[in-house]
């Protein structure tokens, strides 16, 4: 019974802070993003001669802010599907 | 600079970065591979393959999708496709990070999530790359 309720404790906090990591992460990915486009718009419309080297670099950036959300979504699955603090209740 | 230039110049540049950057991403992902199959075994080494893969296609598939405006001269159609081909990325890394949890039974997760924190750094890493050039 008391396995159980551990088991249960778990995988509450799991979920939240899943839901919480996924979340955050979102959020900063998304200001991150808004921030770099609204700079690329306006960088744009004071140079339009450089929109060729602007948008190299604007896909770049976006794969830099992009990365910590990629990162948290794989933590996210790797709690979701293989959740190694479950193992601990196993043993 | 003659319009034809700078289509030409434009023309070149965008898929010499990307292919800068799949090239960095992809020797990256093959040594970590090795290392992790060689120290952790067989398994360890696919699971860390499979992390890196599912970014590199990610990548590859954002990128030919953000590259359909590099003839544009228009900002918000450029923001647009990039944002289309950001989509498309997460799509793709989430969907093979679900394909990889749910069918892959000997997947070792720690080496998953190395492969893949070691392709999404690099793939902003290239940046320094780029402006060295």
């Amino acid at each position: 019974m008391e396995h159980l309720q551990y088991l249960a404790m778990i995988q509450s906090y799991t979920a939240i802070g899943l839901g919480l990591m996924i979340g955050l992460a979102a959020l900063g990915a998304c200001i991150g993003i808004g921030i770099m486009c609204a700079s690329f718009l306006e960088g744009a419309a004071r140079q339009p001669e450089m929109i060729p080297q602007l948008q190299g670099k604007v896909f770049l950036l976006l794969g830099l802010i992009d990365a910590s959300f990629i990162i948290s979504v794989g933590i996210v699955m790797m709690f979701a599907f293989a959740n190694p603090l479950l193992s601990a209740i196993a043993k | 600079m003659s319009d034809i230039d700078e289509i030409t110049e434009r023309m070149k540049r965008f898929p010499q970065i990307i292919q800068k950057m799949l090239s960095l991403q992809v020797k990256a992902a093959g040594i970590l591979t090795v290392l992790v199959a060689v120290v952790f075994g067989k398994h360890a080494g696919i699971s860390a393959l499979i992390g890196s893969v599912s970014v590199i296609f990610g990548v590859l598939l954002a990128s030919k999708i953000a590259h359909k405006t590099a003839l544009s001269k228009e900002p918000a159609a450029i923001i647009i496709n990039v944002l289309k081909a950001e989509a498309v990325k997460i799509f793709v890394v989430l969907v093979s990070l679900w394909l990889a949890f749910k069918f892959y039974t000997a997947l070792a997760p720690f080496a998953l999530i190395a492969g893949l924190v070691l392709s999404a750094i690099i793939s902003g890493a290239s940046i320094t790359k780029l402006n060295e050039d």
